[in-house]
């Protein structure tokens, strides 16, 4: 789609946003078109961003840092949807805005989201050594997760069939690259900058635990009773519900909840019922390769 | 893409009408009334039967029985209608009073358990070949011919269909029993006991213990002549351009079986295979 083309852009349920490369990284078309911008994004020292592969907890996530910085109160998130609250960095969606001029309207303390691979950060992030937190997600859910997403998400490419969508995946030309790529390539950087490297089944089998892991992390010292309430409001089953979280105010002409609700399992293990016995052995040959060069290991089930 | 179990509907009621409970297994229609006339239906020594569980690769045995047994040319095979010469006991057609009046040597399949056959057969009467498949395979096979087939209308998803295996919901009741039964008969005189997944693996083997079953006699040339047109059966059969592509084919279930249906599969295979010392090739 032609750039002239792109500002008259109006979803109607069907047409899709185009994609291309940005350094070898496939990305909404719009996302390509303002690239220097985003790549020259100018972090301030007390900003927090929250980085995560897209489906990887990327909302939950948000939702317990604001919590957590807000010392419990529920009230004020619930001042705006999600996608307003947290400025997403390279995104760039007609009807929806800019994330960057989103970040430069929102006063101090601002907690940012990207799903960027680390080689393709925003330079001032790391120059004012701004906290990041990275939640990395197994890639089985990972994959399903992003499926059911890339079928609901009209901002992003149709999947086609699962066996389709499983071949493209595994190549890794999807928006934002390869997994493997992504959980390695912040994998790596996490003991040379300031990231909080977490595990998104760990924050499922433990979640105060991890809850308190972010709190010491951001500077909060939050008391059990505040951690508990954190951890309820957190819960899927409430965010599931929460319209200021769930992605329900989105148009539907966008996301639509009806192919694929935005918060659809967040379970662990769900892949079990997508992957065939035959994927699965093709999936494990191609982990074990891709995988060989690094330390990092998932949890696949509980 | 493979169905969430979640999502699975109940299997159409008119699906489920079609059978009938004979001493606690699940029959096809057309054995109503007939069990009885079945059980003392007269077995000559002359006959050789062919024995499986629906979807075992009956059709494939039966070519490959009439082959070794005939001596015939596969491209002879492929000329006739080898269902007319070798018919099945419980169908309607042609029905128990034809086959009765079948010319020897009659070549006879089924369907049914062992203990449901007739009786003469029990006593060793006449030659019974059985052949087993791996149950990950069958229920494949099985659940694309019931849904290929108008008669059966079945309109459920594979897991459902699955679900109904493992708990011996379809025609000819339990694969686990039907089975066991015959392995347990394996060492008797008159019977055969083969595996499909053989056929693709050692087929040289199977040919020299069908011959040597059946009595006929042959020199290391004749059986090489043989076996090469036995190699061809099997080829046609995982080839042909009317079927889906390689549904013959060994570990076919490994494209199909969710690895949480496999879990469960297994799960159940134990319990119900545990005591038996009866082992499948699930792939090659």
């Amino acid at each position: 789609m032609a750039l002239h083309d792109m500002e008259d852009f109006t979803f109607d349920g069907t047409k899709r946003l185009s994609v291309n490369y940005v350094k070898g990284i496939l990305q909404p078309t719009d996302t390509c078109d303002i690239w220097d911008k985003i790549w020259n994004f100018q972090a301030k020292p007390d900003d927090l961003l929250i980085s995560t592969y897209p489906k990887a907890g990327t909302t939950w996530t948000q939702e317990i840092v604001e919590l957590i910085q807000n010392e419990g109160d529920v009230e004020k998130s619930k001042r705006a949807p999600t996608h307003q609250r947290f400025p997403f960095l390279e995104m760039k969606i007609p009807s929806l805005g800019s994330g960057l001029e989103q970040a430069h309207a929102m006063p101090s303390p601002r907690i940012l989201k990207t799903h960027l691979p680390f080689h393709l950060l925003p330079p001032s992030l790391l120059e004012k050594n701004c906290k990041i937190i990275y939640v990395a997600r197994n890639p089985k859910d990972n994959m399903v997760s992003y499926y059911h997403f890339q079928r609901m998400n009209k901002a992003l490419p149709a999947p086609g069939t699962w066996e389709e969508y499983f071949e493209t995946f595994l190549a890794g030309k999807v928006c934002w690259g390869s997994w493997h790529e992504h959980v390695k390539g912040w994998w790596e950087a996490k003991d040379k900058h300031r990231i909080l490297y977490l595990f998104y089944e760990d924050m499922k089998k433990n979640p105060k635990h991890e809850i308190q892991k972010l709190a010491e992390f951001i500077g909060k010292k939050l008391d059990d009773k505040v951690l508990d309430k954190i951890v309820h409001y957190t819960s899927f089953d409430v965010m599931k519900q929460n319209p200021m979280a769930n992605y329900s105010s989105i148009p539907a002409e966008i996301m639509d909840h009806s192919i694929s609700p935005f918060m659809r399992k967040g379970a662990v293990g769900d892949w079990k019922k997508h992957f065939t016995v035959a994927q699965n052995e093709r999936f494990d040959e191609d982990y074990k390769k891709k995988m060989t060069d690094t330390r990092l290991t998932f949890h696949f089930q509980f | 893409m493979a169905e969430s179990e979640a999502e699975t509907p109940s299997t159409p009621g008119e699906f489920e009408s079609k059978y009938f409970e004979f001493h606690g297994v699940r029959l096809p229609p057309f054995c109503r009334g007939k069990m009885e006339e079945i059980a003392n239906f007269p077995v000559r020594p002359s006959d050789v039967w062919i024995v499986t569980y629906p979807k075992s690769g009956t059709s494939l045995l039966q070519e490959v029985v009439y082959l070794v047994s005939q001596g015939a040319d596969p491209d002879e095979i492929g000329l006739m209608n080898i269902d007319e010469q070798l018919p099945v006991l419980e169908y309607p057609q042609p029905g128990l009073d034809i086959i009765k009046e079948l010319t020897s040597p009659r070549l006879i399949k089924s369907h049914l358990p062992y203990r449901f056959l007739p009786s003469d057969l029990h006593n060793g009467d006449s030659k019974v070949i059985y052949m087993a498949r791996n149950p990950k395979d069958l229920v494949v096979s099985y659940y694309q011919f019931h849904r290929s087939l108008r008669t059966m209308s079945y309109r459920g998803t594979f897991q459902e269909f699955c679900r109904r295996f493992m708990n011996d919901k379809l025609g000819y009741g339990s694969w686990f029993e039907h089975v066991q039964e015959f392995w347990e008969h394996r060492m008797d005189s008159n019977v055969l006991f083969l595996k499909y997944e053989d056929m693709h693996r050692d087929l040289v083997t199977m040919v020299e213990q069908l011959a040597r079953f059946l009595g006929v006699s042959c020199d290391k040339a004749q059986l090489e002549a043989l076996t090469e047109h036995c190699h061809q059966l099997v080829d046609q059969c995982c080839n042909a351009e009317a079927l889906p592509v390689g549904r013959g084919r060994v570990g076919l279930w490994k494209d199909i079986f969710t690895v949480s249906m496999n879990e469960k599969f297994d799960l159940v295979y134990k319990q119900k295979m545990g005591k038996c010392d009866l082992t499948f090739d699930f792939y090659l």
